[in-house]
């Protein structure tokens, strides 16, 4: 195996791994703000990306300038959600918001189905089949500019948390509430907001990495899964830790499915979580 | 200024206030005193708006926010220093009392009342960077008076300031405190601690299983054999 396509893989995988991490600070924020495990992650991104090809097939509108709809048409659709669904059903307890969840990936995988059948389906875009060329390097662009534009909205996101009075609410809330309602914060327009967010981001994120993947109602769940993983080998609530925790699952999956076989290449993911978990319960950068 | 009748409050069906007639006016330090479990607390987190009360009325400047929510509260213009100091602990000094001023209300004064609060507590602007979890429990109990001060408040409500906090450390909150209200910042405070709350307190009331059993001015509530005999006594 010669180094080139080894360095290939490699940059392949932190290019996924960006976009892996992109997705689990989106999944940290929805955990954050309400304590729900958001299961049907990886399917509010699916839906995006079939937003992405409904707009392509209406209007011929392309994924990169739909991004912004996306983003909007699904901060809406998270904040009414938080409203009117995931506030009363958690309410009931973690485990009813759980279980909420589980019910949305049947529900949005089952309207995906309906309404776009089951074939694998692609959405053309100004960039998709294009590669650039850097030897001994080959990019595919739309990865690449992925890549960095979640690089880009992950710097935002900290940014608007860490240094805005937007983000001290959200962080407050999360680390005492009742302290946080006895600053005025209007708990419930916080978390619904910032559970908009997340779930913007969502639709962000399918807009602008929809034409490096072929679309099946399913796929979701990958991505979901690999949040998940993410979201804990990195350390709940960790920016760094989630950017590392993506770069190593980009790096080792690519790497892994190039020296062993796409089979033993996802099932490193698996692995390094477990051994994560095994020796450092609380994530590679968690604070406890 | 705040003027309570008849306030029947608690956790669910269980009532632990029957029926509290209190009054504050504009400018007093008033103590509110009793032993653990007498309730204050469920008194001073009705007042701001965390529980809602059953029955009776809270009026604030003559409009009534019993049961309207803390964020009513701190519009109105009261601020809640709770017990167990409640610091946002993985956040900086700086970012805990930003959070103190961050209601709409105190928004526009906020990097003027930071001066004050730091003339007060020279201790925070040392610790300006520093996590509040980090920091000793005196420390901790600057930072969430100083918060509670940053959201600009006419009323500023105290539950068990003292509690934890070395003799030296208690000194230093109450001498604060007596500024405070020097400065004509109305206060009410909640303690265990009789002799002292009394000893900084214009009027004082006795509270004792919900109910207020004793009331008057401090120095006198200080020489009554009741109170001496049930809390003084013990100490």
């Amino acid at each position: 195996m010669s180094a080139e396509v080894l360095l290939q893989a490699t940059v392949q995988g932190l290019q996924m791994g960006a976009i892996y991490a992109l997705i689990a600070l989106s999944m940290t924020l929805i955990f954050s703000v309400g304590g729900l495990l958001n299961f049907a992650h990886g399917d509010f991104m699916a839906l995006a990306m079939y937003g992405a090809l409904a707009l392509y097939q209406s209007f011929a509108l392309d994924a990169y300038a739909a991004a912004p709809l996306l983003f909007f048409g699904f901060f809406l659709l998270g904040f009414l959600m938080f409203r009117r669904l995931v506030q009363p059903v958690l309410a009931a307890g973690v485990l009813a918001g759980a279980q909420l969840t589980l019910g949305l990936v049947f529900v949005q995988e089952n309207f995906l189905l309906m309404v776009f059948g089951g074939d694998y389906l692609s959405v053309p875009t100004v960039l998709s089949n294009k590669n650039l060329v850097i030897p001994p390097l080959t990019m595919p662009w739309p990865l690449l500019v992925g890549s960095l534009l979640a690089v880009v909205l992950a710097a935002i996101l900290y940014v608007v948390l860490m240094r805005t009075d937007f983000g001290r609410q959200v962080r407050a809330i999360t680390q005492n509430s009742d302290a946080a309602a006895l600053m005025g914060i209007r708990i419930d327009r916080v978390q619904a907001i910032a559970f908009g967010i997340g779930i913007g981001l969502l639709g962000l994120t399918g807009a602008i990495i929809v034409a490096q993947f072929t679309l099946t109602p399913a796929m979701g769940l990958d991505f979901t899964l690999i949040a998940l993983i993410v979201m804990v080998i990195g350390g709940l609530g960790s920016f760094a830790g989630s950017m590392i925790a993506g770069a190593i699952i980009g790096v080792s999956e690519s790497l892994g499915s190039l020296l062993y076989g796409g089979t033993v290449g996802a099932m490193i993911p698996y692995a390094i979580l477990v051994l994560v978990l095994l020796f450092r319960p609380h994530g590679l950068m968690g604070e406890h | 200024m705040l003027e309570i009748s008849g306030l029947v409050s608690g956790y669910g069906r269980i009532s632990i206030l029957h029926g509290i007639d209190l009054r504050v006016e504009k400018g007093e330090l008033v103590a509110l005193v009793g032993v653990n479990g007498a309730g204050k607390t469920t008194l001073m987190k009705t007042i701001a708006g965390l529980i809602r009360p059953t029955a009776g009325r809270i009026a604030f400047e003559g409009s009534e926010i019993a049961g309207e929510g803390a964020e009513r509260a701190v519009a109105a213009g009261i601020a809640l220093v709770p017990e167990g100091r409640m610091v946002f602990p993985r956040m900086t000094v700086w970012e805990n009392l930003m959070l103190g001023g961050v209601h709409p209300r105190a928004r526009p004064y906020r990097e003027a009342t930071l001066e004050r609060i730091f003339d007060l507590f020279p201790r925070l602007a040392e610790r300006r960077d520093q996590k509040a979890a980090t920091m000793s429990g005196g420390e901790q109990q600057m930072l969430v008076i100083g918060r509670g001060l940053m959201a600009q408040p006419k009323l500023l409500i105290l539950d068990e300031p003292s509690l934890g906090l070395s003799p030296l450390l208690v000194q230093e909150t109450y001498g604060a405190l007596r500024k405070l209200n020097a400065d004509g910042l109305t206060i009410l405070l909640a303690e265990q601690n009789v002799k002292l709350s009394l000893a900084v307190s214009n009027r004082g009331y006795v509270i004792e299983n919900g109910k207020i059993v004793l009331t008057g001015a401090s120095s006198d509530l200080a020489r009554d054999p009741a109170t001496r005999k049930a809390y003084l006594g013990r100490l």
